[in-house]
Parts: C-alpha cells; sequence; structure tokens
C-alpha cells in the first residue's frame, strides 16, 4: 500500500503550504487519479512521495516503509515518470539509460535499451537528450521509470505531450498495470483520459484534499452536453436549439447544455425542421462537473 | 559496476570535464614546455681583495647540488667598484666535479670580478671563490643551492661536490645569523648534518630572515672547521639556485589552475546538475537521499586526484629536465596532498552553495568568493596572533612571504600544505610561539579542513531539497 499521511510541503519564501495535512492510499491493482487545478499541490504531492522533495511535515509509507526515513528501501517499489522530464541535455539516451540502470542497482533490468524499445525510442538512443520533443522526453522518461520493475508509479501528467499513439500506449500500459497488481497514481488534468482509466480519484485544491471518491461514485450530473454538427447552421436552427438547452457555436456545430438532454428529441426535431444531421455526440462531463462543483464549494 | 565507478565513469566521459582536466594537464604541461625551452645565461660581480697566491675557483651546479661540468665560464678583474679597464681575464671550462680553476696575473689589492656563465638551456647554480687554499678546496666548492626564499621548506641545501664523488658524512654544523637591523644575532648548532651524495639538507628553524647575513661553519668529528661559507641571504653573489623560484611559480600556477579545476570540477560533478534538476532521476532510483552527493564528492575528487596527479608529474618532470632538480618524494607527495586538501576543500564549498542559491552564476561566484574570504580570513587571524606576540608588521610580513612562517592553514600565501604548524620567532631570537603538531594530528587537521565544507554540504542535503 502506498500511504500518503498527512503530508505538508512548505517552500520557503511562500506564505502559504504547497500541500497541507494530505491523506490518501494506493492500493496494488488499483489507479488512483490525483486531479486538481494549476498549482493544487498534485506535483509537490507525486515529488514528496517519490522521495524527491522532502516534506515539511507527515510522510509517505510505501508497504510501510517511510519514503523520509528509509528512502532506499522505500524507493525500490516506486517508479516515476516527471511532468517535465529534465536530464544531462548532452547525453545521449543509451547513456543515460546505461547510467541509471548501473545507478539503480541490482533491481535493474539487465538490458536497459530494452526499455527504449518498449516506448518506441530505441532509434535514437544515439541522439542526445536536448534533441528530443516533448513527448519524445515523456516516452524516454517513461522507459527511465520502467528500468525496474517497481510496485507502484507514480505518474505527473504522463498524456502531456505525446502523440495520440504514446496516450494510447499509455493507456494500455496503465490498464496492463492495474491487471499485475501494480498501483498507479496518475495525476492529470486531461480528466476524461483519467475517468477511463482510473478506480478512484483524489481532489486536491490549493494544497488540501477537496475530495476522495470512486469511479463508481462519480454522482451522475443534472447537467449534460451535446456536440451536434449539423448544415445549415443557421439561426432558425440555433433557435430550435434553444429550446433545449443553452446553446455554443463551435468551429463546426453547437454544443447544447441542459438538464436531461435528450438526443434523440432534438434530433428528430432538426430533422423535421429541414437540417441534416452530421453528428450528435454527447459528451461525459461528470468528472470534470464533479471536480468543478468540489472545487466551487471550497471558494 | 558498483555505483561509485559507475559515477565515475560518467564523470570522466563529459566532455565538459574532459575539458577541466585538459586545463590543468594542459596548463601545467604549457608551463613545463615554456620553461624547457628557456635559454639561460648569467653573470654577477663581486668584490674581492684578489692574492695572486691563490686561484679563482669556479663552480658549476645543478639543481641538486651535483656538479656539472663542460659549461664555459669566464672571469675578468677591473679597479674596485668601478667598471674600469680590464686588469685581467680568464676563462676556462668546468670539469667533471664542476669546477674550473682561473689563473689571473694581476696586482694584489681589490678588484671588482665580473663572473659569468655561458648561454645553456639549463639554469645553473654557480658561484666564484677566491679563498686561501686549505678548507674549502679540501672539499670543492661549498655553495648554498637554496636560501630561505623558497618558500616551502626554510632550509640550506649545500652542495659538497667530495673528491671523486664520494660520499660525504659523520660531519655536524653551526650556524650563525647576522641581522643588519639587530643588535643580537641567531645562532645555533645545526647538529648532525643529514648526509648525501654530494648534498647536505639543513633545516632551520625560522628560516634566514631577509637582509641576513648568515654563515654556516661546517666541522668534522674533532670539531675542526672544515668548511664554512657566509653570504648575503636576499641575495647570494653568484650563487642564486632556481629551484625555489621555480617550485613557487608552479605553486603559483597550480594554485589558479587548481582553483580553477576544483571549482569547475565541483560545478559540473553536483551543483549545475542539482541546480538543472538532472539529478532527480537519480533520488527516485532506490538509494539514501546523501548517497548522491556522497558518490558525486567522491567521483569528484577521483577527478581532481587525476588532473593533480598529472600536474605534479609535470612537475617533478619541469624540475628534472629543466633544471636537474632531483624532488624529494616527500616535498611531492606533501604539496600533492595540499593541492588535494585545498581541492576538496573548495569542491566541498562548491556542493555546500548548491543547496543555499539556485544559480548557476551564484554558485560559481560565490564559491569563488568564499575560497578567497577564507583566505583573507586565515591571513588575518595570523595577522592578529603576530600583533599578540608583538612581531612587527614588516617583520612578520617578510617572514611569511618568504613562507618562513608556517601557518595552521594550507590556504596561507606560500600554499604551505607541508608546516601545518605555526612558529613566531622574534627578531631578537626568542621564540614567541610555536605549535608543531605531530604529522598525525597534522593530517586530521588537514582532513578535517577538506572535508568540513562537504559536511556541511551533507548536512544541507539530509535536510533541504
Amino acid at each position: 500500500m502506498l500511504e500518503v499521511v498527512g503530508l505538508s510541503k512548505r517552500f520557503r519564501h511562500h506564505r502559504t503550504a504547497a500541500v497541507a495535512d494530505l491523506s490518501f492510499r494506493v492500493a496494488p491493482g488499483e489507479i488512483v487519479g490525483l486531479i486538481g487545478l494549476n498549482g493544487a499541490g498534485k506535483s509537490t504531492t507525486i515529488r514528496a512521495a517519490i522521495g524527491v522533495s522532502l516534506p515539511s511535515a507527515g510522510d509517505v509509507l510505501v508497504d510501510g516503509l517511510s519514503i523520509t526515513h528509509q528512502k532506499a528501501s522505500a524507493s525500490r517499489a516506486l517508479g516515476w515518470v516527471p511532468e517535465s522530464p529534465v536530464h544531462d541535455a548532452n547525453r545521449r539516451l543509451g547513456q543515460l539509460l546505461r547510467y541509471y540502470s548501473r545507478m539503480a542497482g541490482p533491481d535493474a533490468r539487465g538490458r536497459p535499451l530494452d526499455a527504449l524499445a518498449d516506448w518506441g525510442i530505441l532509434p535514437y538512443s544515439d541522439r542526445p537528450f536536448r534533441t528530443l520533443s516533448m513527448g519524445e522526453r515523456k516516452r524516454f522518461a517513461l522507459a527511465v521509470a520502467t528500468l525496474r520493475d517497481p510496485t507502484y508509479y507514480l505518474l505527473d501528467e504522463v498524456f502531456n505531450g505525446l502523440d495520440p499513439a504514446g496516450v494510447a500506449q499509455v493507456r494500455e500500459w496503465m490498464l496492463a498495470q492495474r491487471r499485475e497488481r501494480h498501483g498507479v497514481l496518475a495525476s492529470s488534468h486531461q480528466l476524461r483520459e483519467l475517468q477511463a482509466l482510473a478506480d478512484r480519484f483524489v481532489a486536491v485544491h490549493e494544497g488540501r484534499l477537496i475530495g476522495e471518491f470512486s469511479a463508481d461514485a462519480i454522482p451522475v450530473s443534472t447537467q449534460s452536453r451535446l456536440q451536434i454538427v449539423f448544415r445549415p447552421i443557421d439561426d432558425a436552427g440555433v433557435t430550435l436549439l434553444r429550446s433545449f438547452g443553452e446553446v455554443e457555436r463551435t468551429s463546426n456545430g453547437v454544443s447544447v447544455t441542459g438538464k436531461s438532454l435528450d438526443a434523440a428529441a432534438i434530433n428528430r426535431a432538426l430533422v423535421q425542421a429541414g437540417y441534416n444531421v452530421a453528428r450528435l455526440e454527447a459528451t461525459d462531463p461528470d468528472l470534470e462537473a464533479h471536480f468543478l462543483e468540489l472545487v466551487r464549494s471550497q471558494r | 559496476m558498483n555505483r561509485f565507478l559507475s559515477d565515475l565513469y560518467h564523470h570522466l566521459s563529459a566532455p565538459s570535464i574532459v575539458l577541466v582536466l585538459l586545463l590543468l594537464v594542459v596548463g601545467s604541461g604549457a608551463l613545463v614546455a615554456s620553461e624547457s625551452s628557456r635559454s639561460f645565461s648569467e653573470s654577477f660581480s663581486l668584490t674581492v681583495t684578489y692574492s695572486s697566491e691563490y686561484e679563482f675557483a669556479y663552480y658549476v651546479f645543478d639543481g641538486s647540488g651535483l656538479p656539472v661540468g663542460g659549461v664555459a665560464v669566464s672571469v675578468s678583474l677591473h679597479p674596485a667598484n668601478s667598471s674600469g679597464p680590464t686588469v685581467g681575464s680568464a676563462s676556462g671550462t668546468t670539469s667533471t666535479d664542476g669546477l674550473a680553476t682561473l689563473d689571473i696575473a694581476a696586482p694584489d689589492r681589490n678588484y671588482t670580478v665580473d663572473y659569468s656563465v655561458a648561454s645553456g638551456p639549463r639554469y645553473y647554480g654557480f658561484g666564484l671563490r677566491h679563498l686561501a687554499p686549505g678548507a674549502i678546496r679540501t672539499f670543492g666548492a661549498i655553495a648554498p643551492v637554496e636560501v630561505g626564499d623558497f618558500a616551502l621548506t626554510p632550509y640550506v641545501l649545500l652542495a659538497f661536490p667530495a673528491p671523486g664523488g664520494g660520499v660525504i658524512s659523520g660531519l655536524s654544523a653551526g650556524y650563525y645569523i647576522h641581522e643588519p637591523n639587530s643588535s643580537t644575532n641567531l645562532s645555533g648548532a645545526l647538529g648532525s648534518l643529514t648526509a648525501v651524495p654530494q648534498r647536505v639538507h639543513i633545516p632551520i628553524a625560522g628560516g634566514v630572515p631577509s637582509g641576513s647575513i648568515l654563515t654556516v661553519i661546517v666541522t668534522n668529528g674533532t670539531g675542526a672547521v672544515i668548511a664554512s661559507f657566509s653570504q648575503n641571504a636576499e641575495n647570494p653573489p653568484g650563487a642564486e639556485g632556481p629551484g625555489g623560484n621555480v617550485l613557487l611559480n608552479w605553486i603559483w600556477a597550480m594554485q589558479f589552475l587548481g582553483l580553477t579545476a576544483a571549482t569547475l570540477i565541483g560545478y559540473l560533478g553536483y551543483a549545475r546538475e542539482r541546480v538543472a534538476g538532472t539529478l532527480e532521476p537519480l533520488l527516485a532510483l532506490p538509494m539514501d537521499r546523501l548517497r548522491i552527493p556522497v558518490v558525486r564528492f567522491v567521483s569528484s575528487i577521483a577527478v581532481l586526484a587525476i588532473g593533480v596527479t598529472a600536474s605534479t608529474a609535470f612537475l617533478v618532470y619541469w624540475l628534472d629536465r629543466a633544471f636537474a632538480i632531483e624532488t624529494p618524494a616527500v616535498l611531492v607527495g606533501t604539496v600533492w596532498a595540499g593541492a588535494m586538501a585545498e581541492g576538496m576543500a573548495l569542491v566541498g564549498v562548491v556542493f555546500l552553495i548548491s543547496h543555499l542559491v539556485r544559480s548557476y552564476a551564484a554558485v560559481l561566484s560565490v564559491g569563488l568568493t568564499l575560497t578567497v574570504a577564507f583566505s583573507l580570513l586565515w591571513r588575518g587571524l595570523t595577522d592578529w596572533a603576530a600583533a599578540q606576540y608583538g612581531v612587527p608588521a614588516t617583520v612578520w610580513s617578510s617572514m611569511r612571504w618568504q613562507g618562513q612562517v608556517g601557518v595552521l592553514s594550507p590556504t596561507n600565501a606560500a600554499l604551505n600544505p607541508v608546516e601545518w604548524s605555526l612558529r613566531l620567532t622574534a627578531p631578537g631570537g626568542s621564540q614567541l610561539l610555536a605549535i608543531d603538531p605531530s604529522p598525525i594530528v597534522a593530517g586530521l587537521a588537514m582532513l578535517l579542513w577538506a572535508l568540513l565544507p562537504f559536511a556541511g554540504a551533507l548536512w544541507l542535503a539530509r535536510w533541504r531539497d
């Protein structure tokens, strides 16, 4: 079990704590989404949990081992993908990975370059780190994190910068980790991705825990939204849709937000009015809505 | 491969570290090359009371006091204190025992003697004697190779080219130092001489103050005077040995190169990565927080050792190649240890600073500033100590400049890691203060000095991000 226990972190010269008395758990075989606005303390929490940053108070226990006082042992069960991976800019990827592998000790896999192959960047092994794109850097960070086989992965905005193929690969990899009884703590602003993956969510705001709930317990929103593409888009059509909810023009259509929208009724009304409906898509704003509701409740 | 070796390899494979090592090695090498290719020639003047009963004895020796044969020498006589017409002259070539005997026919009176050695690839020491035959002639020339101004160790190194190159032993000596500004003179027994073939090394506590007259009297086992010499310590006529200056120049160069290199090694090995955040991937690995600075410090010191060792090797080569000076292993070892201690302290300071500020420029500038501040602090402390014991500022300054006072710090002006002692001797000769720790205590003190900044860095690494 990965346990964040009363974690607080206060930076020098800062008035308020970046993280204040935060507690939650991540169990093996579980994906936990860490969600929050910018500056909420997600990265600070993950950095303290991995042992890169020292907590001002509280602790992080990894299978009962303190990351503060038993770091070497506790870190054996942790892998980290930082939000913005930073490595020696002039070193080649192969050099860096072999170095980290040796420094990781006996837990590291025997063929470190296999990790580059796993994440599709083996052809870049002779390239200096500075030449990588953001997505390639994130893939390299994933390769470093998977040099060993830790019980828990701490992923900080892991989807940022990845191309669609990369996002899909990370998604599949996270699900595989869950199947193999690894615990994953993932922070992200891409709530739809997280909602599709996570078993539970930890919501933080201004460094404090504002909610902890399972994916099943996300309340069904009273508001729903439809993305509609129809032709021609004219004022009459927009006026027609306003009878169902609030309408906003988008780049190629409109979005309709309202209480318990009936997609079939809207489609029928548009067709009967002579419009051609090219696409009608219901978005699922539940996690986002619930999170924003939690944030609003703090104000 | 264990983590230390991995990190050392990581260090040594960094282009920037290779550049720093090149700075040390090429810098030292350039120093050697520039001096080795130099051609020397020198001339001096001496006023003598000429006696036609005995000839001029010209002696030439190398930096180790060994005789040098085959060197062209010349002597000319002029009216005393005048560069007027030459009364007589002679020239010759030194024999294998480094001596050339030159006869000049001239009336007995006071003359100014001009004497010189020909240009050559090496800077030899040389001297001229015009004394009654007997004592000196028995042993050939007696010459001070280095006196006083050799900053590392105050001593007199005498050349005793024995007949047939034999070993001189069983001698004892006394010394007598006259300071013109003082009514009292320093004197004392030197004890038994440590004799090695044709060289005698006489350590003199407190050294020979600048401007004083040093007389060394060498006696045999029965107390009979068998050799003596007397000279002005500040300007020994015709007998300047280059070794001390050579070593001092190298030390100054090393101090500059070493300070720069140590700062850069500490910066590249740890501080830069701390500021940039590239140590964080290591921090996430299964190792203790303190292991990273420890491993980085050890590998930084290993890199430093490579540079200092290479540079020291150049020094030994330089002294031998350019001046035929045989460098004692103990001296080389202590210079090496002193440079390492200085470097370790500075690397530690840079590590320490990187835990206090997060700026590349600040780490470098604050590290260098602190190093200078430490040096000034030690200087201030020693000045204060000297004042407390009533040592005049001018005397104190002169003593310190000439390396005749070891200060309890490796950062004094003479970079004296050997002494680790504080000895203050009043101009009148009385010992005011003597702190001479044992080699073990001195070594521990040096180690403490070398490791203290790093210990501070470790303390910060334990408690701060």
